[in-house]
């Protein structure tokens, strides 16, 4: 018995050349802004909620690293000096993975994350259980591909290893996979959750969330969901778009992935901006990011630049704005040619 | 790279080396997926039976809870309140009225990141109100400062307005029942940091629950009060 052509086929096509790696990119930065926010946003209250003198006082928290808790730099020393040191350096690798990526600040992200979240994990929410969890396989990916001030460096390298089946494009690609489906799985969860709910059944969990206080950020958001009507209709294409997540994932029309995941994260810029959740939203687009393919992300720039890009320069802005083809001349300055010039009919004119 | 074995005189089998190797990674993320597959699954039955293996096999790195506002989101306004008794310089006792923590630090109107992280999940129990009560106590201390003066100049006896307050009912919640040493413990934090000059002589703090207006009945349902502290030992500035 050998190994089918079938499984080596497949195996050959995981290892051989590497996947959303915009997606990937765009995660990165999206997940380190919202991590640098953490840190910034509590700069001044950082020794109330992490330090030796925190409210979850440092020996239960060295005690709870011990028994099988997760490692943290925090619990080396109780020290102040100490602490600074590791929060600066969080501080200062986050910042910096953001803007280059690679492997290596990866991993030394992950390692100040995981120190700070376990440090004081009652504060944490969804969106920081779920950076937590990603940026581990982040760990085995290529995240600074595009947008990164090394991305010309690495997608020369990658070109010359993109011909050939690597264990690194296993890797990256299995991870990549497995941070989609992942998130898409937070969306799957939660919405089977919520088909269970009264409220979210009803239409009215919407209004509910909009009239607590400590998620009603914007003025706005309360009044617009106070129009039951509005609060049903947004209920129920939440519970929709979330339910949709997995097959949209798996989806081989791009169409439909777009769809979804626009409509996903059109609520998260709600959620961000309605609900004043600024960081959980951010980390939740930022892993929306990686389910999208390269190929979707091609077709929305086409989209763009077919149907946004060239309508605006075709406009003529104001009196004597010369916008290239179909631009009228204007008394005085020339007009620019609507064409390239034909090199080869003036070099050679015909007759 | 690739071998041949003899299984027992049987047809031989030629096993690739190298894309074992290549294929690793992604048996390893199929058994991921089908372990977060069985530890989400909402009342699932794998996830009953093998619940206890799973977790032992994800805590404590990718233990995950994405319930996100679900079954059903909250549907109450918590409110911490925080009062002092107070013995003055002629020694007389004064009681406060009690005042609002949530309202006091209420971080509305920041920008929205730094509201995010101050103002989020306040309906977590015990230990998580500490924390960010202390942490809005801290960022907001002018403003503590002058919500005491100003509950100090209308000093009075008046401890039924908790009663009117919170609808002269003492009800329990399921979420808070249990936290009364968490609030014990936040309110010796809070004597600690707003003792008023002269010393407190007992001080108290409790939690309220306010329904939102039932959308389809238009009713407003009574506040309760979830947590009390009662009223407790005396503290002197500083130290407790």
């Amino acid at each position: 018995m050998t190994v089918t052509a079938r499984p080596a086929g497949a195996i050959d096509r995981m290892s051989t050349g590497k996947h959303r790696m915009l997606g990937l990119s765009l995660t990165r930065i999206g997940m380190g802004l919202a991590l640098l926010s953490t840190y910034l946003t509590n700069f001044k209250t950082r020794y109330l909620i992490w330090g030796p003198d925190a409210v979850w006082s440092y020996d239960d928290f060295a005690a709870r690293t011990r028994h099988g808790g997760p490692l943290s730099l925090y619990a080396v020393s109780d020290s102040r000096a100490w602490f600074n040191m590791v929060f600066f350096a969080g501080i200062l690798v986050t910042a910096v993975w953001t803007v280059y990526g690679g492997r290596p600040l990866t991993v030394a992200c992950a390692v100040f994350l995981w120190s700070l979240d376990a440090r004081d994990y009652a504060t944490l929410d969804g969106g920081d259980n779920l950076a937590q969890i990603l940026i581990i396989f982040m760990c085995f990916t290529t995240t600074n591909y595009w947008l990164s001030p090394w991305s010309g460096r690495v997608r020369r390298r990658e070109a010359l290893r993109n011909r050939r089946t690597t264990l690194g494009n296993s890797l990256h690609n299995c991870a990549t996979s497995v941070i989609a489906v992942q998130t898409a799985v937070v969306y799957l969860v939660s919405g089977l959750w919520k088909v269970s709910g009264q409220h979210w059944r009803d239409g009215s969990a919407l209004y509910y969330v909009s009239h607590v206080h400590e998620y009603s950020h914007a003025t706005l958001f309360p009044w617009v969901m106070g129009h039951m009507w509005v609060s049903l209709a947004a209920s129920y294409l939440t519970i929709a778009a979330q339910l949709l997540a997995i097959p949209a994932l798996f989806s081989s029309r791009p169409w439909f992935r777009k769809l979804v995941f626009s409509v996903i994260a059109l609520m998260h810029v709600g959620i961000m901006f309605g609900m004043g959740l600024f960081a959980f939203a951010l980390i939740m687009l930022a892993a929306d990011a990686t389910i999208l393919k390269d190929s979707d992300y091609r077709m929305m720039r086409a989209w763009f630049n077919r149907h946004v890009v060239s309508r605006l320069t075709a406009v003529r802005w104001w009196p004597g704005h010369s916008t290239g083809i179909g631009a009228e001349p204007v008394p005085g300055i020339p007009a620019r040619r609507s064409a390239p010039r034909d090199e080869t009919a003036q070099r050679f004119p015909a007759g | 790279m690739s071998g041949t074995f003899d299984i027992k005189g049987q047809e031989r089998m030629r096993v690739d080396f190298r894309r074992l190797v290549l294929a690793a990674p992604a048996l390893v993320a199929a058994i991921y997926l089908a372990l977060i597959a069985v530890y989400n699954l909402p009342g699932s039955i794998p996830r009953d039976r093998f619940r206890k293996d799973v977790v032992d096999a994800l805590d404590p790195y990718f233990i995950q809870n994405w319930m996100l506002f679900s079954p059903n989101p909250p549907t109450t306004n918590l409110e911490g309140w925080y009062q002092i008794r107070y013995r003055d310089r002629t020694g007389k006792q004064h009681t406060l009225k009690p005042f609002s923590l949530t309202q006091a630090f209420d971080v509305k109107g920041q920008i929205p990141f730094v509201r995010a992280r101050l103002g989020r999940e306040v309906d977590v129990v015990g230990r998580s109100m500490v924390t960010i009560t202390r942490q809005r106590l801290s960022a907001r201390k002018d403003a503590a400062a002058q919500a005491l003066d100003r509950a100090s100049s209308v000093a009075k006896e008046d401890e039924d307005f908790v009663y009117r307050k919170v609808g002269g009912e003492e009800t329990t919640n399921r979420v808070w029942s249990g936290d009364l040493e968490q609030i014990r413990y936040l309110v010796t934090l809070l004597a600690d940091e707003l003792a008023p000059p002269g010393g407190t002589t007992a001080v108290r703090a409790f939690f309220t629950s306010t329904p939102v207006r039932d959308p389809a009945t238009e009713k407003t349902a009574p506040v309760y009060r979830v947590a009390d502290s009662g009223w407790l030992p005396t503290f002197e500035k500083g130290r407790s």
